[in-house]
């Protein structure tokens, strides 16, 4: 996949209270030569709000997802990758992406994701998601703009005591009902480093980007 | 066999100044006393030897320059970093190292030099791309859209199959129109090449290359470096605080041995 075409419209949560991780991920895409339009979160660190979210940090995540895939769709735009400003990637990240081929029937497309669910190998590099975590990079197809918006408004949560479910949780509610791949092995993961919906230094993932949690989903592949 | 490589550095004076050559000096001499693996080149404008006893691995090359003075003889100094390539037999490296002549090597610095990468670069943390003294090659949409940090063209290094081609383009990109007025354009010139490569460019390792006149001043950081690079200040303020930092480097243990020797 040409990933200038077909995903062109980029974009990376990162509050301006975040500046290391603004130099780190900001140093990845010029290494990766990724044009990634920067999206700041609205509110300051001092004036954030849970809103009927658990935590704050999750609610900022989950709106900020809503308001690209609503500003790509206004945009008319191809497709939308989300990227988090936690993400890494593998180190021939541009020319394992240029070798993957997207079917055409393609909703959601993870460059990397915690499996909690056995994939199918669809081809080589791709795989078809049972349910899976993260939104590290992931990216929306603009035939499932609507769909998405839609699904995961946070009104249709209300009933919920706990509020709206993380991000990562609502989008995996989707995989059986929109096609949703990943690539495979991951191309992009969490990096090793201080976790702010988890109070700790933490990842799923291991340095060369495997999944640490739920090992045996994946294992064999 | 181990990798083989080459620093480089200019040292161009204006008249009736040495404080370039005073640099350079001590630049190839911390790079020898840390045992960097491969070979050194001193480009000056200054006929005299800076060591009248020869160094292994190390080359001395005179270049004749017209009379150096203020902004426009830096700027001039400045293009050197890739004019000198033609002088330069890149096949026999692994990679090349350039070093403005204003750096210090701390430590051994093989590790800089390592893993699977064409260009290494080193950014200037929280100085954005947008900045003037790396901008002038920027287009409108990127002054609006970029949110990286500049990178400073004191520093780097690349593989050596590829150098001539780098420099090619570093120079193409450097005599081409900017877009906005010159300040520091071979800075500015390298950051639009790093944002147009389709070769591999990875920074240096984080917090092996400082700044400690400039943005890394406390002793604690810049300290536990491979590499200090002392921009900021004038030239003799450069010379002074080099000159401090290469004696406490290599001759200063916990009893001030050496100045029992000068005190007798």
């Amino acid at each position: 996949m040409d990933l200038d075409k077909e995903l062109p419209f980029k974009v990376c949560l990162n509050p301006p209270r975040m500046e290391e991780r603004r130099q780190w991920i900001s140093e990845m895409f010029r290494m990766h030569r990724l044009k990634v339009l920067r999206w700041p979160s609205s509110e300051k660190s001092a004036n954030r709000h849970h809103r009927g979210f658990a935590k704050a940090g999750l609610r900022e995540n989950y709106l900020t997802f809503m308001l690209a895939a609503r500003k790509a769709r206004a945009l008319k735009s191809k497709a939308l990758l989300f990227l988090e400003d936690d993400v890494t990637f593998d180190g021939n990240f541009r020319d394992r992406t240029a070798e993957l081929h997207l079917p055409e029937d393609w909703g959601l497309l993870y460059f990397g994701c915690l499996h909690i669910e056995r994939p199918q190998m669809v081809t080589p590099g791709l795989v078809r998601v049972s349910r899976a975590l993260d939104t590290h990079a992931v990216a929306v197809h603009e035939r499932y703009y609507t769909a998405i918006l839609h699904s995961l408004h946070p009104r249709r949560f209300r009933h919920l005591e706990g509020g709206p479910p993380p991000l990562d949780v609502a989008l995996s509610h989707l995989h059986q009902s929109i096609p949703t791949y990943a690539a495979w092995p991951n191309l992009a993961w969490q990096r090793v480093g201080f976790s702010h919906h988890n109070g700790c230094v933490y990842s799923n993932y291991t340095e060369e980007g495997r999944q640490k949690f739920m090992p045996d989903i994946v294992a064999g592949m | 066999m181990p990798a083989r490589h080459l620093a480089y550095t200019i040292a161009f004076d204006s008249p009736g100044s040495s404080g370039h050559r005073a640099l350079a000096k001590m630049l190839a001499s911390s790079l020898m006393k840390t045992y960097f693996p491969g070979d050194v080149i001193v480009f000056r404008n200054s006929e005299a030897p800076l060591f009248l006893v020869e160094r292994r691995g190390l080359e001395e090359v005179y270049i004749e320059t017209p009379e150096l003075h203020g902004a426009e003889g830096a700027e001039y100094s400045w293009e050197w970093k890739y004019r000198v390539a033609e002088m330069i037999d890149a096949s026999q490296y692994d990679r090349i190292l350039f070093l403005d002549c204003d750096c210090l090597a701390l430590r051994n610095l093989d590790h800089l030099l390592e893993g699977d990468w064409d260009i290494a670069y080193k950014p200037e943390p929280g100085l954005r791309i947008t900045l003037p003294q790396f901008h002038c090659f920027l287009t409108e949409e990127e002054m609006q859209t970029l949110w990286c940090d500049g990178v400073n063209s004191g520093t780097f290094a690349v593989r050596g199959s590829c150098f001539h081609e780098v420099m090619k383009a570093w120079e193409a990109i450097d005599q081409s129109e900017p877009c906005r007025k010159r300040t520091c354009s071979d800075q500015a010139s390298w950051n639009r090449l790093l944002l147009d490569t389709p070769l591999k460019i990875r920074p240096f390792p984080a917090g092996e290359v400082v700044f400690p006149m400039y943005l890394n001043p406390r002793f604690s950081e810049y300290h536990q470096g491979a590499l200090a690079h002392n921009l900021g200040g004038t030239i003799i303020e450069k010379v002074h605080f080099t000159f401090g930092l290469y004696m406490q480097n290599f001759y200063c243990d916990p009893t001030a041995l050496f100045l029992q020797f000068l005190e007798v």
